[in-house]
């Protein structure tokens, strides 16, 4: 007895078993929270639509989530057209509608992929045929051209709203192409170096050329190559060397004749 | 208390032993086990010549390697953009001629020979804060190519008088502001799309969002998969946008795309144009 309790009183060792009882207990709980997030994981793969449709979360968020963003949508519109409230109640139900005929959709999608086992690679091939144009709706945003709130935002807008909305559609549309304009010259330079003072003129010659009026989303990323590519010559060899220019035409050959996509 | 610790580290390939030979009281050895392995992870001088040339063997990638490549490719272009930024003389341009592959493959071996020393090091990475502390890079190509970036660029400084030196300087980190501020305004208008931000938020949140951003975004990952962004600060976005806003961030997945990641699936299977001088 009196010899364990010298051992206990010992400081170091009791200094010491702290310590390990708490590298013990931070393992205990990291196991144990990696193997909760292991079982969610599981638990949602079993659902096709939230493995597909509702990226990775179940279906209660991800229907709050869209919700919350029409509601978002419509209030900027509301914000940008200063429309009155009959004009907003009107888009509210027609967002609600689009809403609301979508998730019949999802329960039609539902009830048709019930039966299929997720193990089975020909079976998951039937399934993905009727899931994915779900898909694409969910990445196109369920308020799109072809939504009822589009058709009745058309109609409901005065021109001086409608001239409003267009023009904060254009100048968003434009930022997002000079920024994958900007974002293709940094990749370029990684190839292609160019001083400060070249990178300047060159933006601003890019500036001074017309920018695509819509760009489909799919080609969203190829649209600075194209940009660079529809560049006169001349000016551009004003800007580059002699072997930068060269570089600079072997790159953006291969988009001189694609505009796919894009409505200029 | 006396603790003794002897340790020997034994390499075969990729499996490593540690023993922690411990002369004292037992209630020490879960501790001195955990040292041992942090410490001889981190100080490990390797006596093994076979385990130096096994590493030498299998880390360091040949001229064919995409990551070699993609080494090569950055040292032509800052090569050929120090000429442009400085004029140089025949005996700068000589130096600048040494910057070639075999030099490359030198860089990439002394960093993955030398182990980093440190007790802190491995104290950091047992208890998870390898970021803190410095890794051998052989697990990470993309650290072996900062790393050897790195190197690439004091070199071309060390051939450059201190007013080019500067000069050089001052053009690579306009560089990188802008690649930088050109991936935040991608991500600025991914958000756009579904946050209706006004024109004050987006350059408000291009600045927070490049502020915070630390390594090359695969953007075209983004603009094509619009459900997920790179992690981003949330404080500094927090600021610029409302609480509507800000709740709607939740629809996005967070996943860190680097362009290194497909730079290298590309090379070598596309043609590549890059400056020739």
């Amino acid at each position: 007895m009196k010899r364990s309790m010298r051992f206990f009183n010992c400081e170091i060792f009791r200094l010491q078993f702290v310590l390990v009882a708490v590298v013990l207990l931070t393992c205990t709980i990291g196991v144990t929270r990696q193997s909760l997030a292991q079982v969610r994981m599981g638990a949602a793969r079993q659902d096709i639509l939230a493995m597909y449709v509702f990226n990775g979360i179940d279906e209660a968020t991800f229907k709050k989530q869209l919700d919350e963003q029409t509601k978002l949508v419509v209030d900027r519109i509301v914000k940008i057209t200063a429309i009155d409230d009959a004009q907003r109640r009107k888009l509210t139900l027609a967002a609600t509608g689009d809403l609301h005929r979508f998730y019949r959709e999802l329960e039609t999608v539902r009830e048709e992929t019930k039966d299929f086992d997720i193990q089975n690679q020909e079976q998951m091939q039937k399934v993905w045929q009727i899931v994915s144009p779900v898909q694409q709706r969910v990445n196109a945003g369920i308020l799109n051209e072809k939504s009822l709130f589009e058709k009745l935002l058309a109609a409901v807008l005065t021109v001086e709203q409608r001239a409003a909305y267009d023009e904060y559609l254009r100048k968003r549309e434009r930022a997002l192409c000079t920024a994958v304009l900007h974002a293709t010259i940094a990749d370029l330079e990684k190839s292609l170096p160019l001083t400060v003072e070249q990178r300047t003129r060159l933006l601003a010659l890019l500036e001074a050329n017309p920018f695509p009026k819509k760009v489909q989303n799919g080609s969203l990323y190829n649209v600075g190559y194209v940009l660079l590519a529809r560049l006169n010559d001349t000016e551009v060899a004003k800007i580059l060397d002699e072997s930068q220019h060269k570089t600079f035409k072997g790159i953006t050959k291969q988009f001189e004749n694609q505009a796919g996509g894009l409505t200029w | 208390m006396s603790i003794s610790i002897d340790w020997k580290r034994e390499c075969k390939s990729t499996m490593i032993l540690y023993r922690a030979k411990l002369n004292h009281c037992i209630a020490c050895s879960a501790l001195l086990t955990a040292a041992a392995v942090c410490l001889s992870a981190s100080t490990a001088k390797c006596d093994d010549e076979e385990f130096e040339a096994a590493v030498a063997v299998e880390g360091v990638p040949g001229p064919d390697d995409p990551q070699m490549q993609i080494l090569a490719r950055y040292a032509r272009v800052n090569c050929a953009l120090a000429r442009r930024v400085c004029k140089l003389s025949d005996e700068q341009e000589q130096q600048l001629a040494n910057l070639d592959d075999a030099w490359l493959k030198a860089e990439c071996e002394k960093l993955l020979r030398a182990p980093k020393e440190g007790a802190a090091a491995g104290f950091a990475r047992f208890f998870g804060l390898g970021g803190l502390a410095p890794v051998r890079p052989d697990a990470q190509p993309q650290q072996i190519i900062g790393l050897v970036s790195q190197e690439i660029d004091k070199r071309i400084k060390s051939c450059l008088n201190i007013d080019q030196a500067s000069a050089f300087n001052d053009e690579l980190d306009a560089r990188l502001k802008f690649r930088r501020e050109s991936h935040a305004e991608v991500i600025v208008g991914i958000l756009d799309k579904r946050l209706f931000l006004t024109d004050d938020q987006r350059i408000e949140l291009k600045a927070a969002i490049s502020g915070s951003l630390n390594k090359d975004v695969a953007w075209s990952i983004y603009l094509m998969n619009e459900n997920y962004l790179p992690t981003l600060s949330r404080p500094a976005i927090a600021k610029v946008l409302d609480k509507e806003q800000l709740a709607a961030l939740s629809q996005w997945r967070n996943a860190d795309f680097e362009s290194f990641q497909f730079e290298q699936q590309v090379m070598g299977q596309q043609e590549q144009f890059v400056i020739e001088k």
